[in-house]
């Protein structure tokens, strides 16, 4: 009789997303160290006797028991256990706004099937910061940066910044470069026809060297407590950055994430005060 | 007989009205679809009709705002429940399964799904309003239960709607968790362990 499942093999990973699907059962979209980005059904997973525990929630972070169901898409998950719970996340909203922002953007920009361990060990380091503020203390914003633009070089769309995105060639070091957001980098001087505009916008402009380093840098940086703690960014350069990424972002989607509408809609809510 | 039928004939507009239901695939609405052209008439007809009645006759309670067919419904005008305790659940099936278990005699407050970033859910997608006028002044509400399911989105609800509350000076607790009745220590994940020890009580 032919075999219907592959053989059950362990993984870590992290919960990017969960939909509840049937009566009892759960889908869930997992970004794990084996097979990158994957989706697996969950049986029963919804009953109070489920196996999977507290570790079925998005932001879980844990080994994953999977089996390949053959000729499917969909993996089965046998088995979830947590090995590093996240309990501060939801305690406050901007940084669970954040959490899912990042979670979001991986279930979007990681190919499926396609081992990302850089993007694994990204994404837990980014949960492991926020968890771990006091919680008094709103996210530092260039700890999204920093996950922003490292996720997108692990996954082939960061920005050139030294080689032409056009050719390739070398572009030198110069006050201001050419950037073209669309073309996926700087360009080189036979690439940009005409003057270096002075201004930066969405899609690109005269990139300023002091920002050009400043994203060399971030790409590099660990996102750590006091890797962070050691970074001084201007309000003006914070904005540049975070315009670029958006456009960057926006780009390689082209659609708008719901963390973002999210935390949107909760800097817009507010309720009378008790009279 | 599927194969002559063409996209604009009743069996394709059934089977895909049928694959819009949550669950439902185009392989189980076909087989639905089937069932329902192989059944009798009136049962065909009776259904029908309760799915139209349904949309017709049932909407949202003013008060707690869960799904009923009278307004104020019938938990809200039961005048044996305790005022002062007012549940808060995310969904009418929470307010179902609470029911069932006899051992709350208080009111309810429905609000229809959970904070949630993965779906860009926010407070205004739920009848957060409404929860928070029923505590307004004079309300007759001393304790508020924030019976929403204890996962992510779940705890930050609660957590969002017990600042809200306490700033009407009214007591809020949250439902319990932690190891299920009958389950096994040794099976239990480790949040689900911490946190029962975590609300351990006095015996």
């Amino acid at each position: 009789m032919r075999k219907r499942s592959g053989p059950t093999e362990a993984t870590p990973c992290v919960v990017l997303r969960v939909v509840d699907y049937g009566d009892a059962d759960r889908i869930v979209t997992l970004l794990s160290a084996a097979h990158g980005k994957i989706s697996a059904l969950a049986k029963g997973a919804r009953s109070s006797r489920r196996r999977f525990g507290a570790a079925l929630g998005a932001f879980g972070f844990g080994e994953a028991l999977l089996e390949e169901r053959r000729g499917q898409d969909l993996w089965s998950l046998a088995d979830l256990s947590v090995t590093r719970g996240f309990p501060n996340l939801p305690l406050e909203l901007s940084r669970f706004g954040h959490a899912a922002y990042a979670c979001e953007l991986c279930l979007h920009l990681c190919p499926p099937h396609v081992p990302e361990p850089t993007v694994l060990r990204l994404l837990v380091a980014l949960l492991d910061y926020l968890d771990g503020l006091p919680l008094s203390d709103k996210p530092s914003p260039l700890a999204l940066r920093i996950f922003e633009l490292q996720l997108l070089l692990a996954v082939g769309l960061g920005l050139q910044l030294y080689d032409c995105a056009a050719c390739g060639g070398p572009v030198p070091a110069a006050d201001l470069v050419p950037l073209d957001v669309r073309r996926g980098g700087v360009l080189c001087e036979s690439c940009f026809l005409g003057p270096i505009p002075e201004q930066l916008g969405p899609q690109g402009g005269g990139l300023p060297a002091s920002l050009r380093d400043l994203l060399a840098q971030l790409e590099t940086r660990p996102l750590a407590p006091e890797s962070l703690a050691d970074l001084s960014v201007s309000p003006a350069a914070h904005n540049l950055l975070r315009m670029l990424l958006q456009s960057l972002i926006q780009q390689h989607l082209g659609h708008a994430l719901r963390a973002v509408e999210f935390i949107a809609k909760m800097n817009a809510f507010s309720l009378e005060p008790p009279g | 007989m599927a194969s002559t039928s063409t996209a604009g004939d009743p069996i394709q507009r059934l089977i895909r009205e049928l694959s819009k239901l949550p669950g439902i695939g185009q392989k189980t609405a076909t087989r639905l679809a089937f069932f329902v052209l192989r059944a009798p008439a009136e049962q065909a007809q009776s259904l029908a009709r309760a799915l139209v009645e349904v949309k017709e006759r049932i909407r949202l309670c003013s008060l707690c705002m869960n799904l009923t067919e009278h307004d104020p419904c019938e938990m809200c005008s039961d005048p044996a429940r305790d005022d002062r305790l007012l549940c808060v659940v995310a969904h009418p099936p929470d307010l179902l399964s609470i029911e069932r278990t006899s051992s709350f005699r208080g009111r309810y407050h429905v609000l229809h799904g959970v904070l949630s970033p993965l779906q860009g859910i926010g407070p205004d997608d739920l009848r957060v309003r409404e929860l928070i006028a029923r505590l307004a002044p004079p309300s007759p509400v001393e304790e508020v239960i924030l019976a929403t399911s204890p996962n992510v989105e779940g705890e930050a609800t609660a957590l969002y709607l017990s600042k809200a509350v306490k700033a009407y000076g009214i007591r809020v607790s949250r439902i319990a968790s932690g190891l299920p009745i009958g389950g096994d220590l040794e099976y239990a994940d480790g949040i689900t362990i911490a946190r029962a020890l975590e609300v351990r009580r006095d015996m």
